[in-house]
Formats: C-alpha cells, sequence, structure tokens
C-alpha cells in the first residue's frame, strides 16, 4: 500500500473571516490551534497568533494538509512559512463586512505563484445572513482584484460552521485542481 | 485596529529599576515585554538593531503559541519558558503578567553570559514586572 498523495492547502483571511472554525470543521484529526487572547477590540476573545493545523482525506489516494495562518500582517512572517510547495490556496473573505480589496490583492501577491499558477478560491463566510444580491455584488468586487491579477479562482459562499457547506468547498476545488499533481 | 493595547504600561518606577538593572547587563541584546498577541509594551536595547521591537513581539507571540501548544499536548502542562539556543546567543521566552494579563518576555544575551544566568535575569526581571499592579 503506498501512502496518500499529501497535499498543502492554505488558508488565510482577514481576523473573524473563520480560519480557525474551517479548520476545526474540516480536520479528521484534533487540529493543532495556536490562539492567545487578544488585547485589542477585535469582536472575540481569542485570535491565532501560530499556525491552525489539520488534516483531511480526500479520497484514498490524496490527503490535505490544512494550513491557518494569522491574516494580521505583522504575522507575515509566517505567511512566508507555509508560502513553500503550496497545492492550493483559499482565501476567506468575511462577507458581513465592506471587502478590504487592497488587502486582498497583498495576499495573492504573497501566495499565487505567478509562473505554477496556484490554484485559488475564494470563500464568503458567515453568508447564510447574507442577500443573495449583496453576495453577487461582493464577488464582483472581487473577481475584478482577482482578474488584475491574472488569476482564476471561483468566488462561493459557505458557512464554515457546517461540514456539509465546507465539505462542498472542498470538493469543488479538488475536483477543479484534479489534474494537478502535489508539488512537494 | 493595529493600535497597542493601551491600558498594559509598566509604571515609571519599575521602568527606572529594568533600566538601572539592564545597564549593568553587558552581554544582555535587549529585553522586550510584549502581550500574548503580539504587540510591543516596553523595550531596551544595546546593539541589536535588526531586532526591531514590533517583529520581535510578533514573533515571541508565535513561538510562545507554538512552544504552548507542544508543551500541552506532550507534557501535559502549560509552557513556563522557552528557549532558543544559538553559536553565538541565547534568547529566553518567558511567560509573565502585566496587570494580570498574560504576556511574554524576551531577553536576549550574547554568548559570554551563560544560559542560566540569562535564566536567572529574566525571572528577576518577570518578578519585578508582576509587581506592577
Ligand atoms: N455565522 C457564521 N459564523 C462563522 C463562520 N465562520 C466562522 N464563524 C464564527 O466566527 C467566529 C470567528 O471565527 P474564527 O475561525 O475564529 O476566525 P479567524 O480569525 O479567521 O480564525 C467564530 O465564533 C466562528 O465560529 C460562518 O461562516 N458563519
Ligand atoms: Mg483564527
Amino acid at each position: 500500500m503506498s501512502l496518500p498523495d499529501y497535499r498543502k492547502l492554505v488558508i488565510i483571511g482577514d481576523i473573524g473571516a473563520g480560519k480557525t472554525q474551517l479548520i476545526q470543521t474540516l480536520s479528521e484529526i484534533s487540529p493543532v490551534t495556536t490562539e492567545a487572547n487578544s488585547s485589542i477590540d477585535i469582536g472575540k476573545d481569542l485570535t491565532t497568533v501560530g499556525i491552525d493545523y489539520g488534516r483531511i482525506s480526500l479520497n484514498e489516494e490524496t490527503a490535505l494538509g490544512l494550513y491557518g495562518v494569522p491574516g494580521q500582517e505583522r504575522f507575515s512572517f509566517l505567511w512566508d512559512m507555509v508560502s513553500e510547495s503550496v497545492w492550493g490556496l483559499m482565501v476567506l473573505v468575511k462577507s458581513t463586512e465592506p471587502p478590504r480589496l487592497d488587502y486582498l490583492d497583498r495576499l495573492l501577491s504573497h501566495f499565487i505563484d505567478a509562473k505554477e499558477k496556484t490554484p485559488c478560491m475564494v470563500a464568503l463566510t458567515h453568508s447564510e445572513t447574507v442577500e443573495h444580491s449583496e453576495l453577487k455584488n461582493l464577488s464582483a468586487q472581487i473577481d475584478l482584484v482577482l482578474h488584475e491579477r491574472d488569476v482564476s479562482a471561483p468566488t462561493l459562499p459557505i458557512d464554515c460552521r457546517s461540514e456539509q457547506s465546507a465539505m462542498l468547498l472542498l470538493h469543488t476545488f479538488n475536483a477543479m485542481n484534479i489534474h494537478r499533481t502535489s508539488a512537494t | 485596529m493595529n493600535e497597542n493595547p493601551s491600558s498594559l504600561r509598566l509604571s515609571q518606577v519599575i521602568q527606572h529599576r529594568i533600566e538601572s538593572m539592564f545597564s549593568q547587563w553587558t552581554d544582555m541584546q535587549f529585553v522586550y515585554l510584549s502581550t500574548t498577541d503580539g504587540f510591543h509594551i516596553f523595550g531596551l536595547h544595546q546593539g541589536a538593531e535588526n531586532a526591531e521591537p514590533d517583529k520581535v513581539a510578533a514573533i515571541a507571540s508565535s513561538l510562545f503559541a507554538l512552544s504552548n501548544t507542544a508543551s500541552k499536548n506532550i507534557l501535559n502542562d502549560e509552557l513556563q519558558v522557552s528557549i532558543v539556543e544559538t553559536m553565538s546567543g541565547n534568547i529566553i521566552f518567558l511567560r509573565t503578567h502585566l496587570n494580570r494579563a498574560d504576556t511574554v518576555l524576551t531577553v536576549a544575551a550574547n554568548k559570554d553570559m551563560s544560559l542560566a544566568k540569562v535564566r536567572y535575569h529574566a525571572l528577576r526581571l518577570s518578578e519585578l514586572i508582576e509587581s506592577n499592579d
């Protein structure tokens, strides 16, 4: 029996977007979390300061390592640490807040290897309560940023707390990139 | 949103006492105090120009959280100290409290100060910081 193909999915996005939650929902091992009490008001008590790590098998041949890193720019040294051999990038955008498009652009420029064309997906989180028309509008604004960076990535709504919603997203992503082999 | 937490301050008295201790330790490169979520609170350095306080604060919070995850998962206990050793010097990351908030004290010294000594000094500084209340 051969070991499954192991791939690295990086999950990034602004504070409170749902990175830690998504990894908790998806991971089949008890996830590694590194949260600290927030000393400033960010709308929640804990904030990730290290790395969130989880793992999920997509099928018998493929396992995904889920790597969540803090979105705040002061932690960009951690972005560097995980940006080697990325199989896919999932950017979480909280759909209940005005989008920070400059920030999205910076994330893309950091994680997307222009030559390798790292597969990317944008997930609109906290979307359950947001009107369909608003999601469409948000998605159009994001598409413009993606287009400027020459990144083709689908934008899909998700509820990070729901296993069904999260799995659907992951399988869509995998189906899109089924022909790509792991870089590691 | 990137404002530093304003409520966490060392009193002038404690600051002066740390400064006078630090000035006697010529082999110590810096002493920085930061929040566990990576904000700089207070610091002193001599030389160590590349150890920019905001950068050290962010790195200290990540390293401390990762080491704490290791100690909790492997030893079933909270982390107290994390140590980084190199050929040219040592760094100690020590859990401490300022006004009851969890903070990290980062102390770096060159190789002429023994690890035991760095640790000892760090503990003394930590006691001082915890008396700030
Ligand atoms: N309603 C809703 N809540 C979510 C969603 N994703 C995350 N949350 C919640 O939002 C809060 C912040 O999520 P967290 O994963 O800590 O955000 P992070 O800063 O990106 O790691 C947590 O209480 C989550 O349970 C979502 O899609 N919908
Ligand atoms: Mg988090």
